[in-house]
C-alpha cells in the first residue's frame, strides 16, 4: 500500500480490510485542538511550516473533538483540568488516540509536588504514546506521531479480542478477570467519594443566596451569634453608606449600620 | 458618580492620608515610608478603616489582600491605592487557628474576588461575604486549604484521593 505506480492493465490491489482502515487512519490523524502549556507552543510550531506536521496527515487541528482522531496532552494536566480533558476524551469517537506530550502530562513532571497537579495523564485517560522532553522539541513531537503511526498500522479490526489482565495460578490455569479500570462517571462530577480522605476540620456553613442548587456543593458559613456581636459596630464606620448594596440584600446579618 | 483624583504631585499627600485615618481611628502602629502608608489596626475596625479611606479619603482602588500564615495567627494586610503614586496598607493580625473577619465587599466591590482566593487559600471566613465559594479549588472533593502551613501533600498521592 502506498505505493504509487501507474498500470497499463485495469488496476486491482488485493488487501485486507484491517490493512486499508489502518492505511487510512494512519495517514489522517486529526489532533485535538488543545493545548495546556508551554508544550502547546512547540505543538504549534511543529504544525506551522518549518515543520510540517501535514507531511504526516497529522496538521490541521480540528477545534471539536467531535472531529479528532488524536488528543496531543501537551503541558501540566492541574486535577480540575483533568475532568474537562476526559470529557474531551469522551467526547471523542472512536478510534482514538491519546499523545502524552511531555513531562508534566507523562507524571507531572517539575509540578509533581503541586496541590493542584495531576500526575500524568494516564491516571485518568488510557495514553497511547509517551514523549518525554521538557518541552519535547518539534521533532520528537513528529517522532511521537510516527511512532502512533506505527502503532495504529498493527490494529486489528477483526477477530480482535483485547487482552484482559486475570488472575492465574501457577500453572497458568485462567481463575478470573481482573475488574476494567472504569474511566467513566469522571467528567460528569459524579465521582463517588473516596474513603480515606481526612474531612476537614473546619465547620463553617456559608449563607449564600440566589445560586443554583448545583453550585451549592460547599456547604457555607452562617454567622455565629458571638461573632456578628463581636463584629458589629465596635467602631462605626466613618460613612455609613458604605455598605449599602449589601445590606439591602441581606438585612439578617446588616449588623454594622 | 464623580470621581476626583488627587493631583499628580506625592507631596505630603501620604501624610494628609495619616492624618486622615489617626483622626478618626484608634490605631496600633503607624507610619509613612517614602508613598506607603502604613497602619497596624485591630481586625473588628478593619471595616471602619476602610470605609474611612473609601468615603472621607477617596482612595479610589483596593489593590490586592494578601494574607500570611504564621502558625497560630493569621496576617491580612489590604493594600489600596489612590491610583497617584500613593499607597496605603492596612494591616491586621487574627488570632487563631480559624481566622474570621468581617467582609469589605460593601466598601469595595473588588474585595469579593480577593476574598474568595483568601478563603481559598487560607481558609480566612469572610464574615458577611454575598457568595463565599471558592475560586480556584473545585468545589466538590476538595477539603484543604493548601496554602496554610499545615497542608502537606506527599508524592504518593493518587488522583482519587486528591479529589
Amino acid at each position: 500500500m502506498g505505493v504509487m505506480q501507474k498500470f497499463n492493465e485495469p488496476n486491482i490491489i488485493t488487501t485486507s480490510t484491517d490493512k486499508l482502515f489502518n492505511w487510512a487512519r494512519k495517514n489522517s490523524l486529526w489532533p485535538l485542538q488543545f493545548g495546556l502549556a508551554c508544550c502547546a507552543i512547540e505543538m504549534m510550531s511543529t504544525g506551522m511550516a518549518h515543520n510540517d506536521l501535514d507531511r504526516f496527515g497529522a496538521g490541521f487541528f480540528p477545534a471539536s473533538p467531535r472531529q479528532s482522531d488524536v488528543m496531543i496532552v501537551s503541558g501540566t494536566v492541574t486535577t480540575k483540568m483533568a475532568e474537562r480533558m476526559t470529557r474531551l476524551y469522551e467526547q471523542m469517537p472512536e478510534p482514538k488516540w491519546v499523545i502524552a506530550m511531555g513531562a508534566c502530562a507523562i507524571s507531572g513532571g517539575p509540578f509533581l509536588d503541586g496541590y493542584s497537579v495531576l500526575m500524568g495523564a494516564d491516571r485518568v485517560i488510557p495514553v497511547d504514546v509517551y514523549v518525554p522532553g521538557c518541552p519535547p522539541r518539534p521533532e520528537a513531537l513528529i517522532f511521537g506521531v510516527m511512532t502512533l503511526q506505527k502503532k495504529v498500522e498493527r490494529d486489528q479490526q477483526v477477530g480482535y479480542e483485547k487482552p484482559r489482565p486475570a488472575l492465574v495460578t501457577e500453572d497458568g490455569e485462567f481463575l478470573e478477570y481482573l475488574p476494567e479500570r472504569e474511566y467513566g462517571g469522571i467528567s460528569e462530577g459524579k465521582a463517588p467519594r473516596f474513603e480515606n480522605i481526612r474531612p476537614l476540620k473546619r465547620t463553617y456553613v456559608f449563607e449564600r443566596e440566589g445560586m443554583p442548587v448545583a453550585a451549592q456543593t460547599d456547604v457555607g458559613w452562617v454567622p455565629e451569634k458571638k461573632h456578628a456581636e463581636q463584629g458589629g459596630g465596635q467602631e462605626e464606620p466613618a460613612s455609613p453608606k458604605g455598605s449599602k448594596d449589601y445590606s439591602a440584600k441581606k438585612p439578617e446579618s446588616k449588623d454594622e449600620s | 458618580m464623580g470621581v476626583t483624583l488627587p493631583q499628580s504631585d506625592p507631596q505630603g499627600r501620604p501624610e494628609h492620608y495619616l492624618e486622615g485615618f489617626r483622626n478618626r481611628h484608634g490605631l496600633e502602629e503607624s507610619g509613612v515610608e517614602g508613598n506607603v502608608v502604613t497602619l497596624v489596626v485591630n481586625p473588628n475596625i478593619v471595616p471602619a478603616v476602610l470605609a474611612t479611606a473609601r468615603e472621607c479619603l477617596q482612595i479610589m482602588h483596593l489593590s490586592y489582600i494578601t494574607v500570611v500564615d504564621r502558625v497560630g495567627s493569621f496576617e491580612l494586610t489590604y493594600e489600596l491605592l489612590d491610583l497617584r503614586g500613593v499607597s496605603v496598607r492596612v494591616k491586621t493580625a487574627i488570632e487563631g487557628e480559624e481566622p474570621v473577619i468581617d467582609t469589605v465587599t460593601g466598601i469595595y466591590p473588588t474585595a469579593n474576588w480577593h476574598e474568595r482566593e483568601a478563603y481559598d487559600m487560607f481558609g480566612v471566613a469572610f464574615k458577611g461575604h454575598p457568595d463565599m465559594r471558592r475560586v480556584y479549588m473545585w468545589q466538590d472533593h476538595f477539603d484543604h486549604h493548601p496554602l496554610l502551613k499545615s497542608f502537606e501533600i506527599s508524592t504518593k498521592r493518587t488522583f482519587e484521593g486528591l479529589r
